[in-house]
């Protein structure tokens, strides 16, 4: 059967049928339907899908700021960046990683299997195969040596044509030039972890940012870090780099201008060192110890030692396994800053609160003399002094001087638990002072609460005798008692103790100075303090605690402190609080010597005799 | 009487498609220009032009009739060559598409089945005035076996560009509404149950359809050349970043981008203008192509201009709707653009057929 058989007449109705209506509005629908869908994605949402791709294709390679530099009050460089130079890897450049290792071995003369390790693991991340790496971090950079040594750069350098991919670049790398000195102070710096970086994402920092660890590198790592420059590259689907776009320069840090007087702080961290050494002879194993000097006029800290401590150039290049566990099985613990960590019983240098509370609230007059038989019944408990002896009949300003217990346990009596914690609270016991470096202990004052919490029973009234000599449960810091020696000096106000002093952008112009905050003006009485200065002032006369601990022609005041430990089975805890000179004190000084044995007058008295000799530049006599 | 051929010839149509074909070499031009495996395509794809261009000319030349007298042929023959492409075709993309032709490079059988089976659904409702239901079972019947082998492959594509030509030719070729009426009915059931299970396409085949339903879902995975391609079409905005210049086509974000998302190159390169000129060029396209259907003096060259007009329209839609999120994404070439010598070549003859049907509107019928 043939087609031209058909009759013409059925194809044209089929032609003009509604059929053909049908399928050419069909077409022409279709047609439409594009177009308007055209329309809505390139004109209406256009400038979004344009955004969308300068998205996908521009990237940035961070170059990171030289971190901030810190001074002293003087201006004296302590913490500085150096440029050092690396040696970087852009993974997306190499075509053949293993035959590249081998010569980056050979040029660096380091073995392949370290440089196989650093390239598939750092920031915390660990890839199995270079195509993970190159896949995840295709532009790294990653660092595969640092401090490259001139040898090491000369033959990179010769060898650079065969290295593609390899970069030789310099960074900035953290440096304290005084090396374990204010370690404590400083703090460390080391690569961002996976869990820190989430934090701070969204305050602008990258996964291959160095940030503050510790100490004011962390608490102002805001300031110091400055702001990452920055390659801009544009790179394909895949993540490859296709064309470099100019860079973006970094800014430098902040610099901070510390309240700390560097010679203060030299002198003091080897009046411990040395002290520490020598009755660490004595007892045949190593001792632990702090030093806080507060300028009790605005409460900037002038000098604050922590020993043992740690150097923190240990750090910057990614601290060794061996030498992080070193730090970490050390009984001692280097990394803890006792000057503001450790808290124990203050022993007697405490009864410059005591005193000068009973004084300020009227429970004893001033030049109040009492009987001192050695002990005391409070509230049925007798309390023997720690000392042999009473002094008899004795006025406030001997007592002190003497560190008569006998004396401050009737203080205690007559004060009461109320009054006695109004008091150590507000001379900033019990609570943080809030000092620029991370990790302040607040201390303890023991409240109801906390005895039946801890100890299953109520404070018992007997407790306010001891607790007035600075004994039993009470806690405080180095830096707690220091600044409470600071407010005793300067009349009765309390400062918040404070690192920085100001701060200083790149060009030096000064972008912020603190106004030394008074935390508050504590409760007590000018006359109060006058009586507790005047004690202080005779600790090293005859029948002071700190007798032949004077320095010629520099008069200063003094507490000493001592406080059993493990009961009164483990060696002595020992304190001494001072201020020199006595007239006008330039600072006071908290030394706090960890179960060292002995008394605060043997211990630790000499220690700030050292440091106040050396400082004003008196020789002792000896 | 008859006029000269010159006089008869659909010059809208040819001329069109060779000015699309031409364009589409600039566009590939572009699409490779940072891809060095692909550098020679645009001239590859001149020369698989130059051939269509002559296949399109012998065509034309042919009297369609005679394609009906070797539909049979033509049928058997394409089943042969699906064949040996499920038995011995290597892999390309994950998909058994290709035949070997050693130096030649490949061939894709299932870019003729469609133009063949164009013919053969056209035979079998011609033959009858009446197109009952034995002629209605044995064309779906017909074309089920090619098109399942297609499937097979898999080639999704194709086999959805074959139903669309059976649908429209089912429409024009059924003397009854309701025979179309149950044929429409039972084919959305099947669709529904290929679409909502996996007993006939593979889980990537069906994410990838459903995709364009869920534009934000999975954008690292299935949605990823999707998310990409609007992206590209869109941030053309109304000028488009200019030939060569398009980031998303010349950095690689968009994947296939000298073969099924060519548009993407268009939309971002040459924007909304380029972008409704290409439409527009197609309109011309089809405007030519239903020419045929209206001069189509019998039965066979009716349902064979329909079914060609449907296949251009079908690969144009859903190819330029795939790449704007709007259709699903099914892997069919863009007509005249897309590179390929087996797609080009099929289309330029398709278009051939079309020419000779116009061109004969004048002959007597005996």
């Amino acid at each position: 059967m043939s087609a031209s058989a058909e009759p013409r007449r059925t194809v044209l109705s089929l032609r003009s049928g509604w059929k053909l209506q049908l399928f050419v509005a069909a077409l022409a629908l279709a047609l439409i339907v594009l177009i308007a869908r055209l329309t809505q994605i390139q004109i209406v949402e256009g400038p979004k899908y344009a955004s969308a791709a300068r998205a996908n294709q521009i990237r940035r390679i961070p170059v990171a700021a030289p971190r901030g530099r810190i001074y002293d009050r003087d201006g004296t460089l302590l913490v500085r960046s150096r440029p050092a130079f690396v040696c970087a890897l852009v993974p997306s450049e190499v075509r053949d990683p293993a035959a590249m290792m081998r010569l980056l071995s050979k040029t660096l003369d380091l073995p392949e299997a370290l440089l196989w390790q650093r390239l598939l693991n750092h920031h915390g991340v660990h890839y199995k195969t270079f195509d993970e790496v190159a896949t995840y971090e295709p532009y790294g950079p990653i660092i595969l040596a640092s401090e490259l040594t001139t040898a090491q750069m000369a033959r990179l350098a010769e060898a650079q044509a065969e290295l593609t991919g390899i970069d030789l670049e310099a960074q900035p790398v953290r440096d304290y030039p005084y090396a374990r000195a204010g370690s404590h102070i400083f703090g460390f710096v080391g690569q961002i972890t996976e869990e820190e970086y989430r934090e701070r994402k969204n305050l602008g920092y990258s996964p291959n940012d160095v940030i503050g660890k510790d100490g004011l590198e962390e608490h102002y790592d805001d300031l110091l870090r400055g702001t990452p420059g920055g390659e801009q590259i544009e790179v394909d689907s895949q993540g490859r780099l296709v064309r470099r776009l100019g860079p973006v320069d970094p800014i430098p840090g902040h610099s901070l201008i510390l309240s700390i007087d560097w010679r203060l702080q030299q002198i003091a961290e080897r009046a411990v060192n040395d002290e520490l050494a020598a009755w660490g002879r004595v007892h045949g194993r190593a001792l632990a110890g702090a030093v806080v000097a507060i300028d009790p006029h605005d409460g900037g800290v002038m000098a604050m030692v922590s020993f043992p401590n740690f150097n923190p150039n240990d750090f910057t290049n990614g601290i060794k396994e061996s030498t992080f566990k070193r730090y970490l099985d050390d009984p001692l613990k280097p990394l803890y800053n006792r000057a503001i960590e450790a808290a124990t019983a203050t022993g007697s240098t405490f009864k410059m609160v005591t005193g000068s509370a009973a004084i300020s609230s009227g429970v004893i007059g001033k030049d109040q003399v009492l009987y001192d038989s050695g002990s005391w019944a409070c509230h049925g408990e007798t309390f023997t002094d720690i000392a042999a002896g009473g002094l008899g009949s004795v006025d406030f300003i001997h007592a002190l001087a003497a560190s008569s217990d006998g004396y401050f346990y009737q203080l205690g009596d007559r004060l009461g638990h109320e009054r006695l914690r109004y008091y150590a609270l507000q001379y900033g016991l019990g609570s943080k002072l809030g000092i620029d470096i991370p990790g302040e202990y607040p201390g303890n004052w023991p409240t109801n609460a906390w005895t039946m919490k801890t100890y299953g029973v109520p404070l018992q009234p007997a407790d306010v005798c001891q607790l007035a000599i600075g004994q039993g449960a009470m806690q405080a810091t180095p830096l707690q008692m220091a600044n409470v020696a600071a407010t005793v000096v300067n009349g009765g106000t309390l400062y918040r103790p404070h690192l920085v002093a100001a701060i200083r952008d790149a060009t030096g112009k000064v972008v912020k100075r603190f106004d030394n905050p008074v935390i508050r003006h504590v409760a007590v009485t000018d006359e109060a303090l006058r009586e507790v200065r005047a004690g202080m002032d005779r600790v090293t006369d005859p029948g002071g605690t700190a007798y032949g601990l004077a320095v010629p022609g520099l008069p200063f005041g003094g507490k000493t402190g001592t406080v059993e430990t493990d009961g009164g089975r483990g060696p002595n805890t020992t304190w001494f609080i001072a201020y020199a000179p006595s007239t006008n004190p330039k600072f006071t000084l908290a030394v706090f010597m960890e179960r060292t044995g002995g008394y605060g007058a043997e211990v630790a008295a000499p220690v700030a005799q050292r440091i106040i000799a050396e400082y004003f530049k008196k020789k002792l006599g000896q | 009487m008859e006029r000269p051929w010159y006089r008869r010839f659909n010059w809208l149509l040819a001329v069109s498609v060779i000015g699309l074909s031409l364009f589409g070499v600039l566009i590939i031009h572009s699409a490779n220009l940072h891809n060095l495996d692909a550098s020679s395509e645009w001239r590859k794809q001149l020369v698989y032009i130059a051939i269509g261009t002559g296949a399109m000319a012998w065509f034309a030349s042919v009297d369609y009739r005679r394609w009906r007298r070797w539909a049979l042929h033509l049928y058997i023959a394409n089943l042969v060559m699906l064949g040996i492409v499920m038995a011995s075709g290597h892999a390309a993309l994950g998909a058994q598409r290709w035949i070997s032709l050693g130096p030649l490079g490949t061939f894709q059988p299932s870019e003729p089945a469609k133009l063949i089976l164009a013919i053969v659904i056209a035979s079998l409702l011609a033959s009858s005035t009446a197109s009952g239901p034995r002629d209605f079972a044995l064309t779906v019947l017909a074309v089920a076996l090619p098109a399942g082998l297609i499937l097979k492959q898999p080639d999704l594509g194709t086999t959805l560009v074959i139903l669309a030509m059976l649908s429209a030719q089912l429409f024009f070729g059924l003397t009854k509404p309701w025979y179309f009426a149950v044929y429409a009915a039972g084919s959305a059931a099947v669709a529904a149950f290929v679409v909502g299970t996996n007993v006939i396409l593979k889980p990537f085949q069906r994410s990838r359809l459903l995709i364009f339903l869920h534009p934000n879902s999975d954008l690292r995975g299935a949605g990823w050349n999707l998310n990409q391609s609007k992206i590209a079409v869109g941030s053309g905005e109304l000028f488009g970043k200019g030939l060569n210049h398009g980031t998303q086509t010349q950095l690689d974000f968009v994947p296939e981008h000298s073969r099924d998302f060519i548009f993407t190159v268009v939309g971002e390169e040459l924007g909304y203008l380029g972008s409704l000129g290409l439409v527009t060029m197609y309109g011309l396209v089809l405007f030519g192509a239903l020419r045929a259907v209206f001069a189509a003096r019998d039965r066979f060259a009716l349902l064979l201009s329909v079914g060609i007009v449907t296949m251009l329209a079908f690969h144009v839609t859903v190819n330029i709707g795939m790449t704007v999120g709007i259709m699903p994404i099914t892997g069919i070439p863009l007509p005249f653009m897309s590179y390929g010598g087996s797609a080009i070549i099929t289309d330029f003859a398709a278009i051939g057929l079309l020419l000779n049907i116009s061109m004969q509107r004048d002959k007597l019928v005996f």
